[in-house]
């Protein structure tokens, strides 16, 4: 709009003359740049409020704006004008973790249609005639609409029962239905983790009942063939008719006439041991034979016994061995629990001291017997 | 020539309950200064702008645009409907559509606030 279209209309309404018309519309643009220019507003009643704000912030600079007065606003908002916020729906939690669940409405906008008719809604801004809107309408509605599995998430329809039977229970919370996934079973970790303890106690059961072999010590065949190992603190002297009865100042320590090495002894010279050597030594004497002082062979009631079989071959065997090692051996035989042992004795001997040292080299040269024994094959 | 003296101080005005505070000239103290600088009536000053701004209201309202060459352009602007959510109650509401009136202001009146007093 030009200022002369301006001030003829303003002079047709005949408000004032022409004169005074042109001089308050200059004035009034003078007086607006001023006030603009010193940051100030100007009010037009009915109108609206010309002001200035700061714009930018690398280029601050001021900006004239406008203000439409609420009134003429409204008439120029005159189409929506009786439209107002319109609360469709609500988010509400659904879970404890946080997740939250539309109910409510349907979103889209004809929740205004409903409240206002259609004419309303019609997009001037776009051009988009009625007909054309309604079809639009249609088209959306016709399309499939995905189906929800069917929860009873708001308790519709079951509403009096429920609240019969909350007013009965009195403050429990309704209980919600909810889709469940099919529990599985317990986490993979879980599962490798029994997987391989149990892989671990069948290697280890395994190697214990000797199987397979990967640690310990190996099983050798000569366990099979292994002679008992049995207690025998007292045993009588080989020659059955000479007198078994010690000294009198040595009474009390009746029991060791013969030393006869229990396994459980520390001098390592127990049967146990001793017998798998003397099987494996090898057929030229052993260096140690030599060592021994006392006399292998005489006359007396003490001997040693080496080992105790339950055949006669085995310990006859046994014999030929120790014999071919240098040293008297001989085979006794006696009656323990009802069965017959074969007893392999080496020497005899007149005092009891005598035996126990004998006793003592003898076990230290059998010990050593069998690491050489070893080492050699 | 532009001449602008008697150009009311910095302070604040009162109209009605609310209080406005900075600087701001209102509709009586611009009807005060042209009619003083015209030599016309307050009466006469306060019609003339009356009969201006609805002049220019409506031609807003018929047309939809204003332009003034002095002060700028004025449109009517369309803004759509969308949906909102109030993020305190988690409420879901329509914020219906909006015709409203922007204001584009002219090269002169940018420059003019700009200047330096």
């Amino acid at each position: 709009m030009n200022r002369d279209d301006l001030l003829k209309k303003c002079a047709d309404r005949g408000v004032a003359d022409q004169g005074s018309i042109e001089s308050v519309s200059h004035l009034f643009y003078v007086y607006l740049l001023s006030a603009l220019q010193k940051g100030q507003r100007v009010e037009v009643p009915n109108f609206g409020t010309f002001g200035t704000r700061v714009v930018g912030v690398k280029r601050a600079r001021k900006m004239p704006y406008f203000e439409t007065e609420k009134e003429f606003a409204d008439k120029v908002n005159d189409r929506y004008r009786e439209l107002k916020y319109l609360v469709v729906g609500k988010y509400e939690l659904s879970s404890i973790l946080g997740d939250e669940e539309y109910r409510g409405r349907e979103m889209p906008h004809d929740s205004i249609v409903d409240q206002l008719g259609k004419e309303r809604l019609v997009d001037t801004q776009r051009d988009i005639t009625l007909e054309e809107y309604e079809r639009n309408l249609a088209l959306s509605q016709s399309k499939e609409k995905k189906t929800m599995p069917k929860l009873n998430l708001k308790g519709e329809g079951m509403d009096e029962d429920l609240k019969s039977h909350d007013a009965e229970e009195g403050s429990s919370p309704r209980p919600m239905l909810r889709e469940v996934k099919e529990s599985r079973g317990p986490s993979p970790v879980i599962q490798a983790g029994v997987a391989i303890l149990l892989l671990g106690l069948i290697t280890y059961g395994l190697n214990h009942f000797g199987i397979i072999h990967l640690w310990g010590d190996k099983p050798t065949k000569a366990k099979t063939t292994e002679p008992l190992a049995e207690p025998e603190p007292y045993v009588p002297p080989s020659t059955s008719t000479e007198p078994a009865q010690p000294p009198a100042g040595d009474a009390s320590q009746t029991p060791p006439v013969t030393q006869t090495p229990t396994p459980g002894t520390p001098s390592g010279a127990g049967t146990k041991s001793s017998t798998p050597s003397i099987r494996e030594m090898p057929k030229e004497p052993p260096t140690g034979t030599s060592k021994i002082d006392l006399p292998i062979s005489g006359s007396g009631p003490y001997t040693v016994q080496v080992s105790s079989w339950n055949t006669r071959g085995k310990a006859e065997g046994e014999v030929a061995k120790l014999t071919r090692a240098g040293l008297a051996a001989f085979v006794t035989e006696a009656e323990v629990a009802g069965e017959t042992k074969y007893r392999v004795r080496v020497g005899r001997y007149s005092t009891e001291k005598d035996a126990a040292a004998a006793a003592t080299q003898l076990s230290s040269i059998l010990e050593n017997g069998i690491w050489v024994a070893r080492n050699s094959q | 020539m532009r001449d602008f003296h008697g150009l009311p101080p910095f302070r604040s005005v009162t109209r009605g309950n609310i209080r406005r505070t900075g600087n701001f000239m209102s509709q009586e103290e611009l009807v005060n200064m042209i009619s003083e600088r015209a030599g016309i009536s307050k009466q006469t000053v306060r019609e003339i702008i009356a009969a201006f701004a609805s002049i220019w209201s409506e031609e807003i309202v018929s047309a939809g645009e204003l332009m003034l060459d002095d002060i700028g352009e004025f449109l009517v602007e369309h803004r759509p409907g969308r949906k909102g959510i109030n993020t305190e109650t988690r409420e879901v509401f329509v914020i219906p559509p909006k015709d409203y009136l922007s204001f584009t202001p002219s090269r002169e009146l940018i420059e003019w606030s700009n200047k330096a007093t």
